[in-house]
């Protein structure tokens, strides 16, 4: 016979269930992550060490990323990833939160290049911490060894007229301005002036001239590299198309030119709006850690922040990617020379 | 609320009837729903194919342009050449195509020379046609329809990938979906010297080739990799030049088949994921370009709603319906038929029950049938006519008895129980009618020694003859009755005097004395008579039936005496 629960022990069954709810929720994590920052084996790890439970949501791009974490104040999550020049918005705002380095005793075993703020532009402001580098990659040259007798030292390569309609160089109006300015040895490749958008702009007609074509995707850009017996590549997906191009059989180096190669750097950021401070920090240390670094390299072919990366010695220049002076006046001039114009009509209001 | 068998069978048989012709039309749906799904699908196939076919024939049409244009003298004039009256010439060449065809955004003349200088441009800008000069002339060295193209030998054709055209100044070309096709143009020495370039526009061509599809087709077309370049929905259309994928297998996960090669078709019944509200019935093909090109092959299908297929079913569902309806209309009216047809025999053998004894008021019993009922109905008729036999019988008996019970069992007269009562009957009448009555006594005379001489057979034939000559001589109104072994009494009612009597009495004793023929012997007998008068000799029956027996034991005496002397 089935029995029955009598009805006065009720209220004490729901004020129960509603007493061990306030308890879990105090104990949730809102993480705000990208494909591969929070694998399931990296999030249960964390679980069974402090107990709390863990909610990931993916992004897959800036904006939606931006979009998040701009509406309700931000207090949808406690802890994001995001790379160092987007950040800066996120300080400005005042999303992301000031960060007290002793609660993170990893910290102590990144390389010395992320322990430094001042290698860092845009983690720290007014003295204070606010994004802990986490994953990075940075744009270097892959050439064709069979073309090359040594390795190229310098970007200027790209524009060597030996290799003319053998050079690949990506898509993009902010990045081919940055190497315009490392042509034109700016000191920031981010600061245009106004005197050097004119010489940027012949640097980067030039490079055209210079070029087999223009290439969007790792994949592409490997194919159109072995099909068409390019000798040199301007790699922005850094080693993730070395590996491709190893893959596909070319016999192809990988150098950081003397220049200093771009790089982008994702940090951790805790929000105004997290709940437990505490327990955000203790993600970022967990995430510092060996294991979660070793299946960041590993599992995903990112640098992580504690090993030395494979293909570039502690000495290589990286330049992290900072705000450009002007996205939007690059990518009307960007659009310009793809498109073939020449000289002063690129130039032309 | 009751029901009769009637009813009750009636129902069964409706709802029976209803069920089936429910359930065939319901099959007759499903099977008509499969083959129409199956014909549909098998039809965009069909459609599909032909939509490819064409797109060929457009592009071969496009190519043979493409390469008259490169092996005309014009065009290797204007490359070769600094006149301007050959760039002229050919900018008038390349209108002529354009002009007749919408299809073309852009017919371009570029040279090999000059980091991929255009060298004569015609662009079309909203319905006219621009050609583009001097300044505004762009370096296209850099884009794989020219480095490809000029790899290319005479007479081959190149096909870029379909892609959002991002070059600025290229007018109506501008941020649209298309695709360029490219042919070398070779000097004498077989050298390419720059390639003729046709820039179509994807949608044009595709609004003009599907024009002629009905319009609930919906057209899907899909790169290699399955990105949609044509979807019913724009903006699932170039995602890749957006930053994301979207992508023919992950709305039709059977074609991915078809992009891997393991498959050059695919029909589809998508019903599942965002299809599940609208199902959609739909067929793939990988319609291969035989073109130098890095496209490989092309994903091209037609689908259609599966409500739009189904709805040619409506037609047919309206003539299900009726037959359902009509179908169960006649269940009905045959139920009732049947229903009739079986109990109205039922209730024929219930009413004969019920009149069992009254033959002319039941109705005929259905006898005549070769069925069930018949045999019950012949069996119920014999049963009565058993039945109605015994009861006759037992009539017959009962009548007898009764008749035994007041007659005398020798001569057939009322015996004397019966006389008593018709005795009581008529003097009731005569006193209410104050009329008159006559009771005669008539004994054989000597019976005992005829009995004794000569046996009781012929005394026995001797008191029938004298009863039926007592019966021979009397009225039908009048009473003969034996009521002892030789005495006989005749009551004579309405008899008004004593004269009427005597007549009757004399006419009996002249009957008896009449000689008996027994066994060839003749035998003389004679009675003795005593009459008694109502009201005269008394008024009721006792005192009438002993002055008649006083008077005929006078008439003994006397008659004795006559013999005697």
């Amino acid at each position: 016979m089935l029995r029955r629960l009598s009805l006065h022990r009720l209220p004490w069954l729901v004020l129960a269930l509603a007493l061990s709810g306030t308890a879990c929720a105090t104990e949730v994590l809102r993480v705000l992550s990208w494909p591969g920052y929070a694998d399931a084996d990296v999030v249960q790890a964390f679980e069974a060490r402090t107990g709390a439970r863990v909610e990931v949501t993916q992004v897959d791009s800036d904006e939606t990323l931006w979009q998040k974490l701009s509406t309700n104040d931000a207090t949808d999550y406690d802890v994001f990833a995001v790379n160092t020049a987007e950040l800066q918005r996120y300080i400005d705002r005042g999303v992301a939160v000031a960060i007290d380095p002793a609660a993170l005793p990893n910290l102590g075993a990144q390389l010395p290049r992320f322990r430094d703020p001042a290698t860092l532009p845009g983690t720290t402001r007014d003295g204070k911490l606010y994004a802990i580098p986490y994953a990075w990659a940075e744009m270097g040259l892959i050439y064709d060894r069979r073309q090359f007798d040594a390795p190229p030292q310098s970007i200027a390569a790209l524009w060597d007229a030996r290799y003319r309609g053998k050079v690949l160089v990506y898509n993009s109006g902010s990045h081919n301005f940055s190497l315009a300015a490392q042509m034109l040895g700016k000191a920031s490749p981010f600061r245009l002036d106004a005197a050097d958008w004119a010489p940027a702009v012949e640097r980067l007609v030039e490079l055209r001239r210079n070029l087999l074509t223009f290439y969007a995707q790792p994949e592409e850009s490997a194919h159109l590299f072995v099909s068409r017996g390019a000798a040199l590549m301007y790699a922005n997906y850094g080693t993730q198309q070395l590996q491709l191009l190893r893959a596909a059989g070319a016999d192809v180096g990988y150098a950081i030119p003397r220049e200093g190669a771009l790089a982008w750097l994702d940090c951790w950021v805790v929000t105004r709006g997290a709940r437990n401070q505490a327990l955000a920090l203790a993600w970022i240390d967990h995430l510092l850690g060996t294991g979660p670094a070793h299946v960041l390299s590993a599992r995903h072919g990112l640098d992580n922040t504690r090993d030395p990366a494979p293909h570039q010695a502690e000495t290589d220049r990286l330049i992290w990617l900072e705000p450009v002076e002007d996205v939007e006046r690059r990518n009307l001039l960007w659009e310009r020379i793809l498109s073939g114009d020449r000289g002063a009509r690129v130039l032309a209001p | 609320m009751r029901f009769g068998i009637a009813a009750r069978l009636g129902i069964v048989l409706a709802l029976s009837g209803m069920l089936s012709a429910g359930i065939t039309a319901f099959q007759a749906q499903r099977a008509s729903e499969t083959v129409l799904v199956d014909s549909a699908r098998a039809e965009l196939l069909t459609s599909t194919r032909v939509l490819a076919q064409r797109i060929t024939q457009v592009r071969e049409d496009i190519s043979r342009t493409l390469l008259a244009l490169a092996r005309h003298p014009a065009a290797l004039a204007a490359l070769e050449s600094d006149d301007p009256q050959a760039a002229t010439q050919l900018a008038t060449l390349l209108a002529l195509p354009m002009a007749a065809n919408r299809a073309y955004f852009q017919l371009r003349l570029i040279g090999a020379a000059d980091h991929g200088l255009e060298r004569v441009r015609i662009d079309r800008d909203g319905d006219a046609l621009l050609r583009v000069d001097g300044d505004a002339l762009q370096e296209k060295g850099h884009y794989p329809y020219v480095f490809d193209a000029l790899a290319l030998a005479a007479g081959e054709v190149y096909m870029s990938r379909v892609s959002i055209n991002r070059e600025r100044g290229s007018h109506a070309a501008l941020g649209r979906p298309a695709v360029q096709l490219a042919t070398p143009v070779v000097d004498e020495s077989g050298r390419p010297r720059g390639v003729i370039v046709g820039s179509i526009d994807l949608n044009g061509v595709f609004a003009l080739l599907a024009a002629d599809l009905p319009a609930d087709f919906l057209l899907y077309l899909a790169n290699s990799a399955g990105d949609y370049l044509i979807h019913p929905d724009p903006a699932r259309t170039f995602g890749f030049d957006k930053g994301r994928r979207v992508r023919v297998q992950d709305e039709f996960p059977a074609t991915q088949a078809v992009i891997d090669g393991r498959s050059s078709e695919s029909m589809i019944d998508s019903d599942a994921g965002e299809h599940a509200q609208a199902p959609l019935v739909a067929a793939f093909i990988a319609a291969r370009v035989q073109l130098r090109t890095e496209e490989g092959a092309f994903i091209l299908g037609l689908a259609r709603p599966r409500a739009a297929v189904l709805a040619e079913l409506d037609p047919l569902r309206g003539i299900m319906l009726q037959i359902v309806i009509g179908m169960s209309l006649t269940g009905i009216l045959l139920a009732a038929i049947l229903a009739r047809a079986i109990t109205h025999p039922i209730e024929v053998l219930g009413a004969a029950v019920q009149n069992f004894y009254d033959n002319g008021q039941a109705p005929a019993l259905p006898v005549e049938r070769q069925d069930e009922i018949g045999a019950l109905a012949r069996r119920f008729a014999e049963l009565r006519t058993q039945i109605g036999q015994q009861l006759a019988e037992l009539e017959h008996r009962r009548r007898e008895l009764e008749h035994l019970a007041r007659h005398d069992a020798l001569t057939g007269l009322p015996n004397r129980a019966l006389f008593d009562d018709r005795m009581a009957v008529a003097l009731a009448s005569a006193r209410r009618d104050d009329g008159g009555l006559a009771l005669l006594f008539v004994d054989i005379d000597d019976f005992k020694p005829i009995n004794d001489r000569l046996g009781h057979v012929v005394g026995d034939r001797v008191l029938e003859g004298v009863a039926a000559r007592i019966r021979q001589s009397i009225r039908e109104s009048d009473t003969a009755a034996r009521i002892g072994g030789d005495e006989f009494v005749v009551l004579l009612p309405g008899i008004a005097s004593a004269e009427d009597a005597r007549v009757v009495a004399d006419k009996i004793r002249a009957a008896i004395d009449r000689p008996f023929m027994i066994d060839g012997e003749e035998l003389a007998v004679s009675v003795s008579m005593g009459l008694a008068h109502y009201p005269q000799d008394g008024s009721d029956s006792t005192t009438l039936a002993r002055h008649a027996d006083a008077a005929m034991y006078r008439d003994k005496a006397e008659g004795k005496a006559r013999r005697h002397s």
